[in-house]
């Protein structure tokens, strides 16, 4: 039955239908209209690359590069979320095996891993799959990530509400202490960097700057000789009162 | 490894959203979307076929946890989960790391592709050499090989360490 030949009522009658249909029918009528189901029963045709209890590779009709292979579960699932952690983790164990026999038998330069969850995120089929695209010097996919300029406020603000909900979650909260002691000392390089730019931008005053550091190590060293005389006879002092 | 940067970010606590005994989380400085989160094994590993999969399946398994959170606290339409393996893919860092990219609709991401036109013939040959080379794709190792801490020890380590300071603590209010 194609979509365009139906009749108001018979659509009706399909919602209808979908409406009272519990979860597991769902998933049942889902299977049943998924190409990539039909791919894993054999029902149509595909160039296997990989196959095992829980997954199959094929290779991509409309490839990226040569080689473009897709991983998917034999199960029926949407989107990550939906899949038992179990099959995740071997889903992923074969993503880097395929990923390496892509390297070795295509000697391409490296591999991009792609998913899309989500009709928003470029997702085309119904079907969970993992995308592995061999990329070879200059290949001009577009699968570059840009790097986007945000307001170093808009990101804490919202790494402070994804800590949130993590720690509801997950239970875990970050250790965050150290980055106030890290915030004092990425304070001092920056001073630093000023100075050198100062140096960079006005050579005359490089002369200044010299002199003046000059200065403060003939200080320092000035410093640290009394010191050194004071801790003798400190520990002098000190080995006198013990006997 | 001293020079990477993102083993300077691990160590420095650089904007993080998630750590474990072997994973780290955290916001890069230039997102390609807000919310865009990078997942990182704290140990140095340049690519993903140099992960043990033992140290692989944890990273997957926060990333997905996280996908899910990203979804509920950013309210998004969808995510991309993204690794650049190699130079040639557009790795900036030799750190291997995962990206999450929050999607919504029309927010003018243009994270696609065109297909190339490829002869059968080169299908069938690309085919056969995978194919070839897929026959050695086994003997996963998911459990950690003794010696190595895995995960669910240590949390219970840790979980034994809070409950001392708890009892340290009441100890001390004894008079």
């Amino acid at each position: 039955m194609e979509l365009s030949n139906i009749t108001p009522e018979q659509a009706q009658q399909l919602k209808e239908k979908l409406e009272s249909m519990s979860p597991e029918e769902l998933r049942e009528f889902q299977k049943k209209q998924c190409i990539f189901c039909h791919i894993v029963s054999g029902r149509t045709s595909s160039k296997k690359i990989y196959e095992d209890d829980k997954a199959l590779a094929i290779l991509d009709i409309n490839p990226a590069n040569l080689g473009h292979i897709l991983l998917l579960p034999k199960e029926h699932y949407t989107i990550l979320p939906q899949i038992p952690d179990d099959i995740v983790e071997h889903l992923f164990m074969v993503t880097k095996a395929l990923s390496h026999t892509a390297l070795r038998a295509l000697q391409c330069q490296g591999t991009t891993i792609f998913i899309a969850n989500g009709v928003a995120a470029g997702q085309k089929a119904q079907h969970f799959m993992i995308h592995i695209i061999p990329r070879f010097d200059d290949d001009n996919i577009g699968l570059d990530l840009p790097e986007n300029k945000f307001d170093k406020t808009d990101i804490e603000t919202v790494r402070t509400r994804l800590v949130k909900n993590i720690d509801k979650t997950l239970g875990v909260k970050p250790k965050e202490k150290k980055i106030k002691e890290v915030k004092k000392e990425k304070i001092i390089p920056k001073v630093m960097e000023a100075e050198f730019e100062e140096v960079t931008k006005k050579p005359i005053k490089k002369k200044i700057i010299k002199k003046k550091k000059k200065k403060r190590k003939k200080k320092t060293k000035k410093e640290i000789k009394p010191k050194k005389e004071k801790i003798d006879l400190d520990d002098i002092a000190k080995i006198l009162n013990i006997k | 490894m001293i020079d990477c940067k993102i083993c300077q970010f691990i160590q420095n606590k650089e904007n993080i959203l998630y750590e474990d005994e072997l994973v780290y989380a955290m916001l890069p400085e230039k997102p390609t979307a807000l919310g865009h989160t990078w997942i990182i094994p704290k140990k140095h590993y340049p690519i993903i076929e140099q992960v043990p999969d033992y140290e692989l399946t944890p990273l997957f398994k926060i990333a997905n946890k996280l996908s899910s959170i990203l979804f509920e606290t950013l309210k998004i339409q969808g995510t991309n989960i993204i690794v650049q393996n190699g130079l040639a893919s557009g790795q900036k860092y030799a750190h291997f790391l995962i990206n999450i990219i929050p999607r919504k609709e029309n927010d003018n991401l243009k994270l696609e592709w065109k297909p190339k036109q490829i002869s059968e013939e080169e299908m069938s040959t690309a085919e056969l050499k995978l194919k070839d080379q897929a026959q050695n794709i086994g003997g996963f190792i998911k459990e950690t090989p003794p010696g190595e801490i895995s995960l669910g020890q240590k949390k219970e380590v840790l979980d034994y360490s809070s409950e001392e300071n708890y009892l340290i603590k009441q100890l001390h209010r004894i008079p």
